[in-house]
């Protein structure tokens, strides 16, 4: 049919020859210039330069320095932070890093707290200020003056924030207040505090969040992780550094939300900070294209305790199943038959013990128990001294009528809802059924758990998976299994090199045959 | 009724469905102790061994690969990034609705890869055609108005380059495989009487070509 | 409306080249004849894994008081919610019948009860997004991050859309085909303009005759052996030659929400959006989307997402868990209602008597409130079904009174039974299988169909 057509089209327009389908006589391997395709697109995300299919010519194969000059680039750096988005799913979804109380809306030239809006101005609606310098009384007090649409409100000042120190800006003068105490004696720079009428923005604004800063600041946190995954493929850091490193990176607006706004969040547990203040370089908010590696703790295990992992994987449990989904290819499965109903029967807490879920949780549980000192919906750390495995004060509150403290609701086992959690009552809500053995994963983090993973064999060999399946595709699958083996026992041979790794799978037999 | 016939076999025959899929029940280990590996808990599949798949390009491969060639991107009157745009329709994940890359050559990736063929090529064209030859990247072995009718050479030797260029396959002078590429410039040529359009259209089909969008 | 069928378009591409278009085209399937066999299948997602006691299995909280939570294992919430537009009392829940209530963010579906049927304490197997949504989607759960089996959409698209122009189409969902014919695939669109700007051509400075021979030279290299054995490269030349028919049918108009006519307005009024991005991409505009495309003709199945953000593990479960779930509630009833008054064919019926409603999402949510003033996964699930021949006014199965756990039904008579199963996704796809006249289990999902949401 295809030919008749033809036929009549060159029959119809004389001149033109016709062209019967050619089709071209391809070997299952790719020739040089394929395989050089294929390398940069795996490598670098694009099709080669023609400088590079010329300079190919003159050649028998691809060399390896050209793999290995492509593995150190800044296009290898992005090709891994891709495929680390989809481990890692990198962005915070959701989440509030900020206080929304503190957060600025503006209107036309003047900033003004929204959340706070109605509170202030004793309005029904949310309104800014008026668009007229502001007015004081004797004690220094904006005056609210009525409105000809009938709302209270007051004028404006000028203020240098410290997101802009040489540019001042137009704030409503309620919300630039700089006093440090409320009336009701909570420091402005609290939940409470911003809660308060009589708190502003304190000093340069520092307690508030420039508009749009959320988004900007939950990008610049996401970064942090970003730019330690391309370390590995930069600096050719041995790839379980994403999982052991104490080393994370700020900026200039970072330094400014881990010291003045994080603490102040609300949605997340931020608090206690989960790096140390003295590691913080000293960066302004205008410094955000200046990142300083810093010194995250002992406690840190690389994107394990990252902010964006804690808060993507905002559940112990969740946390514990993709490192087990992703970097150990160990996804959890019900068993064969399915989990059976408990029905109306009472049935044990221990998901560990309970009929069904036993099956992965008998695993899983410890396994979360690493994330046990990192808060649950938040980033914070529990430091074992303030937070020791049994603490007094929540033991008293858990057994006697003597009220709870947040701290106590929040970390503790306070609430015996049978009497298998009894004996848990003021512990760490980590420890509750925990076994002796399970219970150094909780004191020593998730570097435990990534640590043990590595010398077993477990991690290095799913990293030498994923990146097979990475670059093979679906086929990866068909591979023969001592060639896998090989690839894993290479790749902790060269030192986890991801590199390496990268480059044992594109020069292998089976990536330059194609179906 | 061989189109039918043909159709029918492209039109999707029924794939075997995958067998054996069952994973192996867990093994409980607690989680300090070493673990044997006992192998991959996920399925295999039962395809040809020692061959891998032909894959399509991402979209970010995409558009980088198209700029690569071209020059130029497929952005719209603003000049903000149509593949951008439409990034969730592509199948790109997001990471927060969407978190499975679709990487099938679907029809909604056909449609808009053949938007953005012609929308780059046209661009391309207009480019070349005002550009001094060393600064061209199109039209490197032949002038824009070559015909196949008086410069077949020249035309050819270009299709050669722009096969290389765009899918990397370095063919012979003479190959057979270029008279198909040979028939559509000349044709398209007859018929709109315009080189220009001609060559678009050869940059069109080297774009919606299956050897640029997989590898 | 003259529509095309998509899969003979393939026999009328050399005719259709030369201009000659000579009867290829087929002509509107008879849905005047008053086939009640005929059913379409709307989906509705709700992302994030919805808390059932705010919509569709709520608690007495006079019962289920915090007292006894120790007991029942069971916290109902209620005085915990926060919500600027509704003040609620002591029991929040919406009654619709005798005995039959709902939680309290049902919102208008609650005006649809006797259309109804509940589905109570499902069981997912799974607590991951990912492999819940896949498990409700495909009927089974997955291998991994891997799916093990087509959506149920593909399979009804595979047997009933053959001749729909986009037999599968899905909004911001997922869908999957493994093993079925690949018209059955979904059209994919991120949103209702993606949608527009699939459906339309875009300019270009070729002609028709030059476009052709691009096409021409495509099917050539497609029809080589090489291309032959490759899988890939066989559902890209379907793919590709699927494109001009689509273009060529002239759907976009169908969907052009925005334009400024008097019933594309009837129809934002009626959903509740407006016409401008937002509103184009908005939930609402899916929900007139999936309505459009079932009653033009031009899908079988059509899923969208009318609703999002349900993840909510912390303080967020109180303000933002209810009145996300009710916005995505009250598209199914503007779907429900705009079914209603639409005429299927000249028959007298509706399309709501031939189109099934479901609403569904990955897992739910546990039943005692965390730490963190939220809910975290939870295995057991509810869906809800309207439409076609399903039997409304049902509630079948329930969940427990501790912990809402699963718990064992009858699939014939609907009724919690020890002796019965427990009831997974799949157990409703059979149904509708089965209620389109397939009662093969097609899916291979081993398990027989929940009989008593048919009559």
């Amino acid at each position: 049919m295809t030919r008749l057509v033809l036929a009549l089209i060159c029959l119809a327009l004389p001149g033109v020859a016709v062209a019967d389908p050619i089709c071209p006589d391809s070997p299952p391997g790719l020739d040089k210039h394929r395989y050089l395709r294929a390398l940069s697109l795996d490598l670098r995300g694009t099709v080669p330069s023609m400088e590079e299919h010329d300079a190919l010519d003159t050649l028998d194969d691809v060399p390896d320095a050209w793999i290995d000059e492509w593995l150190a680039t800044d296009a290898f750096a992005d090709r891994t932070l891709r495929l680390h988005q989809d481990l890692l799913w990198l962005p915070i979804v959701g989440d509030e890093v900020i206080n929304r109380r503190s957060a600025l809306s503006r209107s036309g030239d003047r900033h003004w707290r929204r959340d706070r809006a109605r509170q202030l101005r004793g309005n029904t609606d949310r309104v800014p200020c008026a668009d007229v310098p502001a007015e004081f009384d004797a004690d220094g007090q904006p005056i609210l003056a009525l409105q000809e649409d009938e709302t209270w409100r007051e004028g404006w000042v000028m203020v240098a924030p410290y997101w802009s120190p040489d540019e001042s800006i137009k704030v409503c003068a309620l919300d630039a207040r700089e006093n440090e105490w409320s009336t009701d004696g909570d420091h402005c720079a609290t939940n409470n505090g911003q809660g308060d009428t009589d708190c502003g923005c304190g000093p340069a604004m520092e307690w508030c969040v420039p508009p749009g800063g959320e988004t900007d600041l939950e990008g610049w946190l996401v970064e942090d992780v970003e730019r330690r995954i391309r370390d590995i493929a930069l600096e050719d850091r041995p790839y379980t550094d994403l999982f052991t490193s104490t080393t994370g990176y700020v900026n200039g607006p970072l330094v400014h939300y881990w010291r003045s706004l994080a603490p102040m969040a609300t949605n997340v547990d931020m608090t206690p900070s989960p790096l140390p203040a003295a590691s913080l370089p000293d960066l302004t908010w205008a410094d955000v294209d200046t990142w300083v590696p810093i010194e995250l703790g002992p406690q840190h295990a690389g994107v394990l305790t990252s902010v964006p992992f804690l808060l993507r994987f905002n559940s112990n449990r969740a946390r514990a199943n993709r490192f087990y989904e992703r970097f150990l290819c160990r996804p959890f499965v019900p068993p064969a038959g399915g989990i059976p109903s408990s029905g109306d029967e009472v049935v044990t807490l221990d998901l560990q013990e309970r009929d069904g879920c036993k099956y992965c949780h008998a695993l899983l549980e410890p396994a979360a128990a690493h994330w046990g000192r990192w808060s649950v919906g938040g980033a914070a750390f529990l430091d074992p001294t303030e937070y020791p495995p049994l603490r007094d004060d929540c033991y008293v509150c858990a057994t006697t009528s003597v009220g709870c403290s947040n701290d106590c609701r929040a970390h503790y086992v306070t609430d015996a809802l049978a009497a298998e959690q009894e004996p848990y009552l003021g512990q760490l809500l980590a420890y509750e059924f925990r076994e002796d053995a399970h219970k150094a994963g909780v004191e020593e983090g998730p570097a435990l758990l990534a640590r043990t993973a590595i010398v077993d064999g477990r991690l290095p060999a799913c990293t030498s998976r994923t990146a097979a399946d990475w670059l093979l595709g679906d086929s990866a699958a068909d591979a023969d299994p001592a060639w896998y083996d090989e690839l894993g026992e290479e790749f902790v041979d060269s030192d986890f090199s991801w590199r390496a790794l990268v480059k044992a799978v594109v020069t292998s037999d089976t990536y330059g045959r194609v179906r | 009724m061989k189109r039918l016939l043909l159709a029918a076999l492209l039109a999707g025959c029924a794939v075997e469905a995958p067998t054996g899929t069952e994973a192996p029940p867990r093994v409980q280990v607690p989680v300090d102790e070493v673990v044997e590996d006992t192998g991959d808990l996920i399925a295999a599949k039962e395809l040809a061994p020692d061959l891998r798949g032909r894959r399509r390009l991402n979209i970010d491969q995409i558009n980088a690969s198209i700029r690569t060639t071209t020059g130029f991107g497929w952005v719209d009157d603003d000049g903000d990034d149509r593949f951008e745009q439409l990034a969730e329709t592509l199948g790109k994940p997001d990471y927060v609705q969407n978190t499975q890359e679709d990487l099938a050559p679907s029809l909604v990736f056909q449609k808009f890869l053949t938007d953005a063929a012609h929308a780059v090529c046209g661009e391309l064209m207009s480019a070349e055609y005002q550009r001094q030859p060393e600064q061209r990247v199109f039209f490197v072995h032949a002038e824009p108005s070559d015909g196949v009718a008086e410069q077949k050479a020249a035309v050819e030797e270009n299709i050669r380059y722009l096969l290389l260029r765009f899918h990397s396959r370095k063919l012979d002078a003479g190959a057979d495989e270029l008279d198909q590429w040979l028939w559509l410039h000349e044709s398209g040529e007859f018929v709109s009487h315009d080189a220009r359009l001609a060559w678009t259209a050869v940059c069109v089909g080297l774009i919606t070509h299956p050897d640029f969008y997989t590898y | 409306m003259t529509r095309f069928n998509r899969r003979r378009f393939l026999g009328s591409t050399v005719l259709g080249g030369l201009g000659l278009g000579l009867g290829l085209r087929s002509f509107p399937v008879a849905l005047a004849s008053g086939d009640k066999a005929d059913r379409y299948f709307i989906f509705c997602y709700f992302g994030g894994g919805w808390d059932p006691m705010l919509g569709l299995d709520p608690r007495d909280p006079a019962v289920f008081t915090n007292n006894v939570v120790g007991d029942t294992r069971i916290h109902t919430g209620y005085e915990l919610l926060q919500d600027n537009d509704e003040e609620f009392g002591p029991d929040p829940r919406v009654q619709v019948a005798e005995d039959v209530f709902f939680g309290p963010y049902i919102g208008d579906l609650a005006d649809h009860w006797a259309d109804l049927a509940v589905v109570r304490g499902m069981s997912m197997e799974t607590l991951g997004h990912g492999g819940g949504r896949q498990r409700f989607i495909t009927g089974k759960l997955p291998s991994g991050s891997s799916v093990r089996g087509s959506s149920a959409t593909t399979h009804l698209a595979a047997l009933l859309g053959t001749d729909n122009d986009i037999p599968n189409l899905s909004v911001n969902v997922e869908s999957y085909n493994l093993d079925q014919p690949a018209f059955a695939s979904a059209l994919r669109v991120g949103s209702v303009p993606d949608l527009l700007a699939t459906l339309r051509p875009e300019g270009t400075d070729l002609d028709e005759e030059a476009k052709r021979q691009i096409s021409q030279l495509l099917a050539d290299a497609a029809s080589c052996p090489d291309a032959q054995r490759s899988k890939l490269l066989r559902e890209a030349e379907a793919a590709r030659a699927g494109v001009d028919e689509l273009l060529h049918a002239g759907l976009d108009a169908q969907f052009d929400f925005g334009a400024d006519s008097a019933s594309m307005a009837n129809l934002r009024t009626h959903y509740g959006f407006e016409g401008d991005n937002t509103g184009l991409r908005s939930a609402e505009a899916q929900g007139a989307l999936a309505v459009t495309a079932i009653t033009s003709g031009i899908s079988r199945c059509a899923t969208v997402r009318v609703a999002n953000g349900l993840d909510t593990h912390g303080s967020n479960w109180a303000t933002d868990q209810g009145p996300r779930q009710r916005r995505g509630f009250n598209v199914i009833a503007r779907m429900i209602e705009d079914l209603k008054n639409r005429e299927y064919g000249q028959t007298g019926e509706s399309w709501f008597e031939h189109t099934t409603v479901v609403g569904f999402s990955e897992f739910s949510r546990t039943s005692r409130i965390n730490a963190q003033g939220g809910r975290d996964h939870a295995l057991t699930n509810a869906c809800v079904l309207a439409g076609g021949n399903i039997v409304g006014g049902q509630i079948i199965g329930r969940s427990s009174d501790v912990g809402l756990a699963p718990f064992p039904t009858s699939l014939t008579t609907g009724q919690p039974d020890e002796a019965g199963e427990l009831i997974h996704p799949e157990h409703i796809h059979r149904a509708l299988l089965a209620d389109a006249g397939v009662t093969e289990d097609v899916m291979d999902v081993r398990v027989d169909p929940l009989m008593a949401l048919l009559p």
